[in-house]
């Protein structure tokens, strides 16, 4: 039996390996405690803040880590196949509210207690309204890429288009967010 | 090339402000904002980075519930090596390999058939088969074996007497020939329950052949 140091050194996808050959539940745990906190950030996001609906979509998430860990394509990078299968739970719920909620309102915001500065808290609360009015691929492309700090290939590769065409998108949805926080930055940043 | 463009730019924004920029880095992002607009992009991508940092922890509950349903998934059976045989079977080919081998065959088959059709050759023939036919009949002819002495006759009465000569016209033999030939030939080649071939013995009596005695009085 191998300890939990051990399977600290392993790559995710000998984790999966050993996850899908014999259910390990040392590999499953080092799995979850490596993305458990970003993939619940990256629903929390997506998801308009929602940190209830992150909590159920993260447990939905690994429990399909733990049912799909047999068809995982070893080949294939484990955080781009996780961000994927994240990417597409997403698109299935905006599908399914066929509409997206508004971001909560400042007061509730406000109550999270997890920003130290008052003026953080005020740009953080303009951000996600703004995140709130992209459209989903532009919402996605920028989390990707400035939350979790991807590289354009990861991304483009998550959401299964050229790369050209991430590049582009993200760069208007920069404008877009530009325009939306003009007014907002003119008063805070300057 | 646009494209290419916007990702410089974007990546210039991310890392660093306009001050730091080179003069062509600076040229580059003019001829597609001014300098201001850049300045409040880097700004907010900054800012962003750090409120994108800020968000809740996931239910620590989550991990023990996942642990306990892993538990209780059936775990994966190690597979069994496969016999020789089972492996032969599940030896898996190119489609190309068996594309190519079914087209060889092709190619093998036809070519081995036009060389077979150019051996054969065709040559004309001549087969002839003869048969005689014999038919016992009683025809009246003049009994001189009384009127001749017997001093003149040198051979034994009952000895001549046995044998038979048929003595038909030669014109009438002649004609039942034609016609017989003319008859058969209307035969089909095979006749129910009897079969004319070449190899039948000559000379042989109808009589032994009840079917060919039959045929005979149909001909005639």
């Amino acid at each position: 039996m191998q300890s939990d140091k051990t399977y600290q050194t392993l790559s995710d996808e000998q984790l999966m390996r050993q996850l899908a050959s014999s259910g390990c539940e040392l590999s499953f745990g080092e799995l979850y405690d490596r993305y458990s906190v970003r993939m619940h950030r990256y629903f929390y996001r997506l998801l308009n803040n929602d940190a209830h609906r992150a909590d159920d979509f993260t447990q939905e998430l690994f429990m399909k880590v733990v049912e799909k860990a047999a068809l995982f394509d070893p080949e294939r990078r484990f955080s781009t196949w996780l961000y994927t299968v994240a990417g597409n739970m997403v698109k299935n719920e905006y599908r399914r509210t066929s509409r997206q909620t508004p971001p909560p309102p400042v007061d509730d915001f406000l109550n999270e207690n997890f920003s130290e500065d008052h003026d953080n808290q005020v740009f953080a609360q303009h951000l996600n309204h703004a995140l709130g009015e992209l459209d989903e691929t532009q919402r996605q492309c920028f989390v990707l890429r400035y939350q979790e700090e991807m590289s354009l290939r990861e991304i483009a590769e998550i959401l299964d288009c050229p790369e050209g065409t991430v590049k582009s998108r993200m760069f208007y949805t920069l404008k877009k967010l530009g325009t939306k926080l003009r007014a907002f930055a003119g008063a805070v940043m300057v | 090339m646009n494209n290419l463009q916007n990702f410089d730019i974007e990546q210039l924004l991310a890392e660093r402000p306009f001050e730091q920029l080179t003069q062509q880095e600076k040229d580059a992002v003019l001829a597609q904002m001014p300098e201001w607009e850049y300045q409040q992009l880097h700004q907010m991508l900054n800012r962003s980075r750090a409120a994108l940092k800020q968000s809740p922890a996931p239910d620590p509950a989550i991990r023990e519930r996942l642990l306990a349903t892993l538990r209780q998934q059936p775990k994966p059976q190690p597979a069994r090596p496969a016999g020789r045989l089972v492996q032969l079977a599940q030896y898996r080919l190119p489609a190309w390999q068996a594309a190519a081998a079914l087209a060889l065959l092709l190619v093998a088959h036809f070519a081995l058939q036009r060389q077979t059709v150019a051996n054969l050759r065709t040559e004309t023939v001549y087969v002839n088969t003869t048969d005689t036919i014999y038919k016992e009949a009683a025809i009246p002819v003049a009994d001189t074996s009384s009127k001749v002495p017997v001093s003149r006759v040198n051979v034994k009465p009952r000895l001549t007497k046995n044998i038979v000569q048929p003595s038909l016209p030669t014109e009438a033999l002649a004609d039942t020939s034609s016609r017989i030939k003319s008859r058969l030939n209307d035969i089909p080649d095979t006749l129910p329950g009897f079969r004319l071939t070449a190899t039948q013995p000559s000379g042989r009596s109808a009589n032994e052949m009840k079917e060919l005695w039959r045929l005979l009085g149909d001909v005639y």
